[in-house]
């Protein structure tokens, strides 16, 4: 679920030049934030960076 | 989302008090909790502001100040919220708010406790939350982790703390809000809404990731893995050189051996004897030469520099051997188990990848399995490295040079200087003999010198030789050590790459996050912008505001058709009313689902203010609980609410003023 900053048409036009200019994804960038979505409040972090090894495996450059 | 329930006891006027909403829905969405002055309407605002914030709600209750406007601090708010009828013994306060939707149900309940003499500590709080139809209740992590993981609880679920004060209304306060640390509210609110905080959360996760990756990579190996690198190359070099320099002595040689042999055939022809017995002797010689001066440089050798540590005892050599033994087998699985590490990693991805679905602890038990199979500490893996700046190879030559020494003895040195003084009498011997066979004429005599002059040479080139062989297998033996050590470094480094590279992506999108606030922020206050002069316009009887205009800084502008900002004209107290309840009501529709609560909204208004509020906050669906006056709802304004009104419900705290069981269950 992306956040209301990215739902707005600039948001995700912002998203799409940033991450082309750096030669990153913005589907990755939307998989993080559904990970720190579904761990929030959770002070666990093992399971939240382990999803993130298999979101940034690939994920750009 | 809806407000259900507010329980009660000992806040404030109640000492137990259940509050029920009920609820309406979209089409009936309005609630209305009315009471007269001091029948605890506030108090009822404040219990849900406390509840849902704990400590960090003080600020936004406006009755937590003294009489001075002195910010109250949080215990001793507590402590003047504690019921006065409980106050003298241990006791408590607890407030639960109950909260449901179409898929949802919740309560959240904060428990202070007092001491007898009525003191509040800061430890002596308790949050309880509990889920789903049959309460279930959640398993908060350890204390000190509580607050953080409520914060985080309340933020996803119901509100961030950001915009509680957007959407839990003093309508007292309403106006000031409009005039004071409004740009402060509205930055904190509008970032909230739109979701930056989750950003920076994911920036902030993302660069501890890349830091706590970047840890399990061994310090250094990057550069050690060049040095080595380096040195390799420059063994590898001596190599070719050495090899190049036996070669050439080799070659040396050939031409001596071949003048030695002419001269010694010639003075075999001189004196009738058969060649093949003098060349015998020569040979002969020769042997006894080479085993004479390969025994005095072992004679050297010892008494030179190894004589006191060979005397130094065989059982402290032998443990010594035996601790490096140890501790490289140690650094080897050490290695091993980095490596193996890794490799759960890349396993537990693989998994993910293809669907499935690991649990913690099912993953904590395939961790202790695959460390069982794949790198379990062997019994004899000592788990302190004291020697930990020795290389392979240096550990592997001390060994050898330890090695070599077990066999070295006292008597072992008198044997070898008696094996140097027996081949001097053997080589005098064969000299003799040598010298009976060529005779003692001049031209025998001229051979005799030449023949000793090619064979010094010849024995020289052969020391030169042996000792350059003996290097060369010396630099190999390093070499050959360097290399496995490189190759360890090298499989480890190529572990570690892919971790790198996530580390290092990590930090590529936490800058993008960044970027992404500064960037699409501004752009989105547009959108808001436009929300809010929906809003103003649909409250405000007052036409000359064109357009409501959000700064980045969070300052709001009512722009009029010149641009010019009224705000800077003065404004009565209830057109500053308006202008926040746009504000609240513009971030209200972007975030969306959590109830609007407003306390006494409407005093300050005017009767078209009124309408034109109650109409609008009404007619946007979500639930809008109202905390009133008789005075301010009469039948005109209820008549507005008409079919959106589910329910009124009495507050009182007077006996008289109890509401009815089937609506709130009050015992004050």
């Amino acid at each position: 679920m992306p956040i209301p900053l990215l739902k707005s048409e600039a948001g995700r036009r912002a998203l799409a030049e940033l991450a082309a200019e750096r030669e990153l994804t913005p589907e990755a960038l939307e998989a993080l934030l559904d990970a720190i979505e579904r761990h929030a409040g959770k002070l666990r972090r093992r399971s939240l960076f382990q999803e993130f090894d298999s979101i940034l495996d690939g994920a750009g450059r | 989302m809806e407000l259900r329930s507010i329980i009660l006891r000992n806040w404030k006027g109640y000492r137990r008090a259940r509050v029920n909403i009920p609820s309406g829905g979209a089409v009936r969405n309005v609630v209305v909790l009315e009471g007269y002055n001091g029948a605890g309407k506030t108090s009822l605002l404040e219990a849900v502001q406390l509840c849902l914030y704990g400590r960090s709600s003080l600020p936004i209750i406006a009755r937590a100040r003294d009489s001075t406007r002195r910010e109250a601090s949080y215990d001793e708010f507590l402590e003047r919220g504690l019921n006065v009828e409980s106050r003298g013994r241990p006791e408590r306060i607890s407030i639960a708010l109950e909260f449901s939707s179409q898929d949802r149900a919740f309560t959240l309940e904060r428990i202070w406790h007092f001491s007898g003499s009525g003191r509040h500590r800061p430890q002596d709080e308790e949050v309880r939350i509990s889920v789903g139809p049959d309460n279930e209740l959640l398993e908060l992590p350890e204390a000190a982790e509580t607050p953080a993981f409520v914060r985080d609880f309340v933020a996803r679920e119901l509100l961030p703390r950001n915009l509680a004060p957007f959407f839990l209304l003093d309508g007292e306060h309403l106006d000031q809000m409009a005039v004071q640390d409004l740009e402060v509210q509205v930055k904190a609110a509008v970032e909230a809404v739109l979701g930056a905080p989750t950003l920076k959360a994911m920036a902030a996760d993302l660069r501890d990731y890349a830091r706590e990756r970047r840890k399990q990579i061994p310090r250094g190996s990057d550069r050690a893995t060049l040095a080595l690198a380096e040195e390799l190359a420059s063994l590898e070099e001596s190599e070719r050189q050495m090899v190049a320099e036996v070669d050439a002595l080799v070659e040396a040689l050939q031409p001596l051996r071949s003048e030695r042999d002419g001269i010694v055939r010639r003075i075999g022809s001189l004196h009738g004897d058969s060649y093949a017995s003098f060349k015998a002797l020569f040979e002969d010689r020769e042997s006894v030469v080479r085993a004479r001066e390969s025994t005095q440089d072992e004679l050297r050798r010892l008494l030179s520099g190894e004589l006191a540590l060979a005397l130094s005892g065989s059982a402290l050599r032998k443990r010594a051997i035996e601790r490096i033994a140890a501790e490289e087998r140690a650094e080897r699985w050490e290695s091993a188990s980095a490596a193996s590490r890794s490799k759960f990693g890349e396993f537990l991805e693989a998994v993910r990848h293809s669907g499935g679905q690991l649990e913690e602890e099912l993953i904590a038990s395939l961790r202790e399995a695959w460390d069982k199979i794949w790198s379990e500490r062997p019994e004899d893996c000592i788990a302190e490295v004291r020697f930990s700046h020795l290389g392979e190879t240096d550990r592997r030559s001390v060994t050898q040079h330890l090695e070599r020494l077990v066999s070295v003895r006292s008597d072992s040195i008198a044997e070898l200087a008696r094996e140097v003084a027996g081949a001097d009498l053997r080589i005098e011997a064969i000299e003799r003999e040598i010298g009976r066979q060529r005779g003692l004429d001049a031209e025998s005599q001229a051979l005799a010198n030449t023949l000793n002059e090619v064979q010094e040479k010849i024995a020289s080139a052969e020391a030169d030789h042996r000792s350059r062989v003996a290097e060369l297998e010396g630099l190999r033996a390093r070499l050959s050590a360097k290399r496995a050590e490189t190759d360890l470094l090298l499989t480890a480094a190529a572990d570690a790459a892919p971790v790198l590279a996530r580390a290092r992506r990590a930090d590529l999108y936490a800058d993008l996050a960044d970027r992404l606030i500064d960037t699409a922020l501004p752009a989105n206050l547009e959108g808001l912008s436009a929300v809010v002069t929906g809003a103003y316009c649909a409250m405000a009887h007052k036409s000359v505001v064109e357009r409501v205009r959000i700064r980045l800084d969070g300052g709001v502008e009512l722009l009029d058709a010149d641009g010019a900002d009224i705000r800077q004209r003065d404004a009565s107290a209830g057109e500053h009313q308006i202008f926040a309840l746009s504000i609240v009501s513009a971030l209200a529709d972007l975030a969306g689902g959590f109830p609007i609560i407003m306390d006494t909204p409407l005093a300050r208004l005017d009767p078209l203010h009124r309408r034109n509020v109650l109409e609008h906050f009404a007619g946007r669906g979500s639930q809008l609980i109202l905390l009133t006056h008789p005075a301010e709802l009469g039948p005109v304004e209820l008549g507005i609410l008409g079919d959106r009104l589910a329910g009124t419900i009495r507050v009182g705290l007077q006996p008289e003023m109890t509401p009815p069981p089937s609506a709130a269950e009050g015992v004050a």
